[in-house]
């Protein structure tokens, strides 16, 4: 059986390839912000997209603000699709969050 | 242990993969759909995979509809699979259980408890896989089984295994338990009849009787198993439960032998009082969590 460091550094690794795809999941987040309550159904899907790969991932690769923060966000936008609504301003103020916490892992990891 | 692991996000394929590896013996495959994940199948020799991990939430076919059709797959009858995913309300639990899961993972998972469930699951195949069609498989199928045995039974709406059910029942909210009712079935004179049966006619009255139970249910949300020693438990809904009549023993009482199928009515009259059951009353239990 591997040392517990093996499969630490391993999960290392993993965690510096999961915070290169944050890049385009802020995109994705970032696009919707822009777009605000005249979003088309496109942009919203990858906004969600983005946000339940974070939360999916994020809490097992030692980012647990960013996991909780990405969960958080991909109710909201959930919940107003579902109801057949446009993301309103608690959905945007939470993708604004979780671009925030993603500037932040990515700031907090570089280099 | 070989592995399957179907997930469309790959940074979780990737944690899975380096988890397995971790643990030593094992190896893990990888698809991101379940397309993917079947065509790996049919392109490997049978048996080639002893366990499987299945996201629910993927483009096209989902895990729980994935877990179905592997289910129906005679070499995939037995092959533990976990449920891994960021789904946890009830709705996907009852229905990936249902669909044939043995145990469910809730992401995010902390990296001992996915090694811990593999070991489970590891246990689970070492003790329940034969290659069908083997010498293995076949006395499976018509040996007797030991009377204590929770043995597995198949095609019954809603029918787990034990351990599943052990897995599922953790998985509930504190208000869920608050509104869960366990029911218990036993076979009066289980071990007489257990011991005036061949091992095919015992088989064939258990599994006579998980049909009825699971009929008479079968408007009801439930999930249910055979515990050994002619014994089912039932997890019931509480707020599912409408009409009382249907609990009453007489809508238990159906399997007489003359409504089974050809294979099992021998052992129906055989021993001619499979529907023997006593009272559900007698054991209804509130589950109540444990603290």
């Amino acid at each position: 059986m591997r040392e517990p460091a093996g499969i630490e550094g391993a999960i290392a690794g993993i965690r510096t390839r999961f915070l290169g795809r944050l890049h385009g999941h802020r995109d994705a987040l970032a696009a919707l912000g822009e777009a605000a309550q005249n979003a088309t159904p496109d942009v919203v899907e990858a906004a969600i997209f983005a946000a339940h790969k974070i939360a999916g991932s994020a809490r097992m690769l030692g980012l647990p603000t960013l996991g909780e923060v990405a969960f958080q966000t991909e109710v909201q936008l959930t919940d107003d699709r579902d109801n057949g609504l446009a993301p309103g301003s608690g959905s945007l103020t939470q993708a604004e969050a979780l671009i925030a916490e993603i500037d932040a892992a990515l700031a907090g990891h570089s280099g | 242990m070989h592995i399957l692991a179907v997930d469309d996000d790959p940074i979780i394929l990737e944690i899975i993969v380096e988890v397995v590896r971790s643990m030593g013996d094992h190896e893990a495959s990888i698809a991101e759909s379940a397309m993917e994940a079947i065509g790996l199948i049919n392109t490997a020799p049978v048996g080639t995979y002893d366990c499987c991990l299945l996201d629910i939430q993927m483009p096209g076919t989902d895990g729980i509809a994935l877990c179905k059709m592997l289910r129906g797959r005679k070499d995939f009858r037995s092959v533990p699979i976990v449920m891994l995913t960021a789904m946890s309300d009830k709705r996907y639990v009852d229905a990936a259980f249902a669909a044939g899961a043995n145990d469910y993972i809730v992401k995010p998972f902390e990296v001992v408890e996915l090694q811990r469930r593999i070991r489970q699951a590891e246990q689970r195949a070492i003790r329940t896989q034969a290659v069908p069609g083997s010498a293995q498989a076949q006395a499976e199928a018509t040996g007797k089984p030991d009377l204590a045995e929770a043995f597995h039974i198949f095609d019954v709406d809603n029918l787990i295994d034990y351990p599943a059910l052990e897995n599922y029942l953790p998985l509930l909210s504190q208000p869920t338990l608050y509104n869960t009712v366990a029911l218990g079935f036993h076979i009066r004179q289980a071990a007489e009849i257990h011991g005036l049966c061949s091992g095919l006619q015992f088989r064939g009255l258990i599994e006579d009787v998980a049909e009825t139970i699971s009929d008479t249910l079968r408007s009801q949300e439930f999930l249910m198993a055979y515990a050994g020693r002619g014994t089912f438990l039932c997890v019931v809904q509480e707020n599912t439960i409408r009409r009382r009549a249907i609990w009453s023993t007489r809508s238990i009482s159906t399997c007489k032998g003359s409504t089974c199928r050809s294979r099992r009515r021998m052992a129906c009259r055989s021993v001619s009082a499979p529907a023997a059951l006593s009272g559900f009353s007698a054991i209804r239990t509130t589950l109540w969590p444990r603290v």
